[in-house]
């Protein structure tokens, strides 16, 4: 029988970092995985002479050599990966009619001294307004690196993550004044021109709430991490992170199992964790991380001896599924030049109003929103010469792929396909129906397929008005109340994105060895 | 910091901010327990839809060509519908046979709609020597017999989006088995595509499916079948090979796709035809090979490894094998005979899951059969599918689950 120090189910990105973490802190880690392959949507697949990327088009928080961003320095210092990162140039182009009426066409640029510029073009008097957002998005910055820094040195009377308020009052009095609020009161109160707060509210999709709900930090850093160090992709897709993990992992003496499926995490009658029951027999260990949603941890894994907490049962409870996907894969038989390709990202909003977008997202029909990404334009090396390979995704907010039928069901991929194709040919005038070699259409079927999580979410539990990633970090603890069991991934504190993830499962990891040196000082 | 100052948003500021994490907790406290599900709709109609395996009881064989083909009429154990799957698809038929399990993948030989009817049905030709599992499959399966498959798998069908609407479909032999599927769901109303099929055999006691296929042609004008006769001439039927000039004799004016299926020899043929039709990579579709075989047949295999045999020693989470590994079979085929055999789908390297890391020795990979992530070529990853060993080799593979 095999005794590990600690088990990580699932090897998604967040069972990725939280087992190479562990490995970091020199635990002997096993890593269990049910599929065949490692990354769960940190993933590619090859159809035909093309590989696609499941997921990662842009990587947020890498930062550079000269100053890692917060996922960078994760990445980069502490797990000293291998990966071969690409940045990308520009920000976005979208294609829509704003909320004025008025119709833009415009594409975004990275720097932030660039993105202002542009942006006083675009909405002339937004300049102001644009220098107090980044103020405010800087501070935002600061104080979320400091909070990072010191998320874990301890728990206030309550329970909640100690901070210091005398210091944040101090050093960081606007992210206290704006880090709650939600996104867009805060840019209507700095006075942001009606445009301007269209165009920062392009990225509604990354993290699936509307941005009268969202809090302000959450956005605003995930834009100042954009336009600052670029977004970033893989060369050799998401694939190729996902096993520059894996390499990392094997070379620290983690042992990683693939095709072997967790059947449940054992306890003895005090509830304390035994062991794993897997498909390939039992592994011993005291400490478990499940790179799962806590619903299918609770109701699949867990051993009855476990009882999960009253709270946290009402926490699960409260807690609504996040956005899922139409994604649609495609390879054409043309290259950039031909087509007259030039952008990389190409959001064409149905709307630029997030509550109508978000409205839209409840339902299956007429939901508009659409985003392009044509990966050749950063990587040339990303399909074969005289090929072009991008994907369409459209998000869902609610289940509203269930209701269909085994035998109708490939005619709504089909129709979904080609109105977002229209669109998409008719606002660039890019004609690219007639040159699919290959296409591949993922639905939120195939991600509970793949990713087994509950509607096939890809985004975990929606961060909301109430329930925003600054106060779950604040309850970090309190939400993973079993000893010696944490879930981690999407549906944990930070939410949704390779680098909220990766974070997360760096932070599930530190909660663990925090366990186990409760219980080693116990033992003493 | 803090060089910026705004005015206030609401009321008490700090204390909104204070206040957020506690007014979480109350809206947590407020909330009563829900039981929680871990499977939804779109959870249950995904599972459905691809289930990790099927359990079937056999319900009918059908006696077909010189009575070397039989089909099997399937129906779920458990009573309810196999797997939807597209026209084209496949299942791997997952036999014990002396205590190992055999996997060879099948195209299901019927319409995607027959599953609404609770049943589905697969076609096996008897093939000598290599058909290890069709021969143990003809002499052993009976009606009532309980078989287990995979859901359906493969990527070898009609995509509208992708493909021309008018589809020419070169089928030899068995190969005919997704093109009549094609054929059934055209006529279901599940595709709709005009389909002309060029159907190769020996000779026209060789012909499959000819009754039910006329059947479809009464139902559907979007469907003719010309039998095409190597050796021998009859009536209404085209002789000789399956050429560009036949091609673009029966496809007329327009563009047109060609799905092909059949046998590396047929395809070997056909993709000089291809080039002089001067076909386009999206119109021109191979449905994968089974098993890949007599690996010195492809370009730059090392000829001094061919008949020898090997040392593969394999690594499986906690356990390590030593078994012989002859250079001659891929190595998924030596992983069965020592009755150890990982996950392994479409036997033709390309769907990936028999994904596995080469620790140790080379391999020979034919390039059309390597189907494999461009970071997994890099780090020396094989799919021992359509891998042969060329000197004594180590692998770590996922574990086998059966």
């Amino acid at each position: 029988m095999s005794k590990f120090d600690a088990v990580v189910i699932g090897a998604g990105t967040g069972g990725l970092s939280a087992a190479l973490s562990l490995a970091t802190a020199g635990k002997k880690v096993l890593l269990l995985e049910q599929h065949n392959l490692p990354g769960g949507c940190a993933s590619s697949f090859v159809r035909g002479r093309f590989e696609f990327d499941a997921s990662l088009h842009e990587f947020c928080s890498l930062g550079s050599p000269a100053e890692w961003g917060l996922t960078g320095k994760l990445l980069e210092e502490k797990y000293k990966l291998n990966a071969e990162w690409i940045l990308v140039p520009d920000l976005f182009r979208c294609i829509g009619t704003t909320r004025s009426g008025r119709h833009m066409d415009v594409t975004m640029p990275c720097g932030k001294q660039n993105f202002i510029d542009k942006m006083e073009e675009i909405v002339p008097g937004s300049r102001g307004p644009m220098e107090t957002f980044f103020e405010l998005a800087e501070e935002c910055d600061a104080a979320y690196n400091y909070f990072n820094e010191h998320l874990f040195e301890g728990l206030d009377k309550k329970g909640y993550t100690y901070v210091d308020e005398g210091l944040f009052m101090k050093k960081y009095p606007n992210f206290l004044k704006v880090a709650e609020y939600p996104f867009n009161v805060v840019l209507r109160k700095i006075g942001m021109p009606d445009d301007a707060i269209d165009l920062l509210n392009i990225y509604w999709t990354y993290i699936g709430t509307d941005y009268e709900r969202l809090s302000f930090v959450h956005q605003a850093w995930m834009l100042l991490m954009y336009i600052k160090y670029h977004p970033a992709i893989c060369k050799k897709t998401a694939h190729g992170l996902t096993m520059s993990f894996v390499e990392r992992f094997r070379e620290l003496g983690g042992e990683f199992w693939l095709n072997t499926k967790a059947l449940e995490v054992t306890a003895d009658e005090s509830g304390k964790i035994t062991g794993v029951e897997t498909t390939a027999g039992f592994v011993e260990t005291n400490y478990v991380i499940a790179n799962v949603n806590p619903q299918t941890a609770y109701t699949k894994l867990l051993s009855k001896n476990i009882k999960v907490p009253e709270r946290e049962l009402k926490r699960v409870s409260a807690e609504k599924h996040g956005v899922r996907f139409f994604n649609a894969y495609v390879g054409l038989n043309k290259s950039c030049e031909e087509l007259g390709i030039k952008d990389y990202t190409i959001f064409m909003p149905g709307s630029f109003d997030t509550n109508v977008n978000y409205a839209c997202s409840k339902k299956y029909e007429g939901n508009p929103y659409g985003t392009i990404v044509i990966y050749n334009i950063v990587n040339p090396e990303a399909s074969p010469p005289g090929t072009t390979v991008l994907t369409f995704t459209c998000a869902y907010t609610e289940d509203v792929w269930g209701g269909f039928s085994q035998k109708e069901y490939v005619k709504r991929k089909q129709e979904t396909f080609r109105a977002v194709l229209k669109n998409f040919e008719d606002a660039t005038g890019i004609i690219i129906h007639d040159c699919i070699e290959e296409i591949e259409i993922a639905t939120p079927w195939t991600f509970c397929n793949f990713l087994g999580t509950p509607q096939g979410t890809v985004y975990g539990f929606e961060t909301s008005e109430w329930d925003t990633m600054v106060s779950r970090l604040m309850s970090l603890k309190k939400d993973q109340p079993i000893h010696g069991f944490k879930t981690c991934g999407a549906s944990g504190a930070r939410g949704d994105g390779f680098n909220q993830t990766y974070l997360n499962g760096d932070d599930m990891a530190t909660l663990i060895l925090m366990d186990m040196a409760e219980d080693e000082k116990e033992a003493k | 910091m803090a060089n910026v100052h705004i005015k206030p948003i609401g009321l008490l500021d700090m204390l909104y901010f204070k206040s957020k994490k506690v007014k979480r907790d109350s809206i947590i406290d407020a909330t009563a327990v829900k039981e929680l599900k871990a499977d939804y709709e779109s959870n249950i109609k995904a599972h459905e839809r691809h289930p990790g395996n099927q359990e079937f009881v056999i319900e009918d064989i059908i006696i077909r060509g010189r009575g070397d083909v039989r089909s099997y009429v399937l129906r779920k154990k458990d009573g309810t519908n196999p797997a939807f799957f597209r026209a084209g698809q496949f299942v791997v038929l997952r036999q014990m046979i002396d205590g190992k399990l055999i996997c060879r993948p099948v195209t299901l030989s019927c319409g995607p709609s027959m599953t609404l009817e609770g049943k589905c049905m697969v076609t096996v030709k008897r093939v000598e020597p290599d058909g290890f599992l069709s021969g143990y499959i003809h002499d052993n399966w009976k009606i009532g017999d309980t078989i287990e498959t995979s859901g359906p798998q493969g990527t070898f069908y009609y995509e509208g989006i992708r493909d021309a609407e008018k589809v020419i479909a070169v089928a030899g032999g068995s190969g005919i088995t997704p093109v009549f599927s094609m054929a059934c769901a055209i006529a279901d109303g599940d595709e709709d595509f005009d389909l002309t099929v060029l159907y190769g055999s020996r000779t026209r006691d060789d012909v499959l499916f000819e009754e039910e296929f006329a059947e479809i042609m009464k139902k559907t004008g979007k469907v003719r079948v010309i039998n095409v006769l190597s050796e021998e001439e009859d009536e209404g039927c085209e002789h000789g090979f399956i050429t560009a000039d036949l091609i673009r004799k029966y496809a007329g004016e327009g563009t047109f796709s060609v799905f092909a299926a059949g046998s590396k020899g047929m395809y070997d043929f056909l993709d000089g035809e291809a080039e002089k039709l001067g076909l386009k990579k999206k119109y021109y579709r191979k449905e994968l090979y089974d098993n890949v075989s007599r690996p010195w047949e492809y370009e730059g295999y090392p000829m001094e490894a061919k008949d020898k045999t090997f040392n593969l020693k394999i690594k499986m989470c906690d356990k390590v094998f030593d078994i012989p590994c002859a250079a001659n079979e891929n190595i998924m085929v030596a992983l069965e005979r020592a009755g150890i055999a990982g996950p392994n789908r479409c036997r033709g390297g390309i769907c990936g899951w028999c994904r596995s890391r080469l620790l140790e020795g080379t391999v020979f990979i034919p390039e059309e059969t390597d189907g494999r992530r461009a970071k997994d070529k890099e780090l020396g990853y094989i799919h021992p599918c359509a891998s042969f060993a060329t000197g004594n080799i180590y692998i770590e593979m996922p574990n086998r689950r059966n």
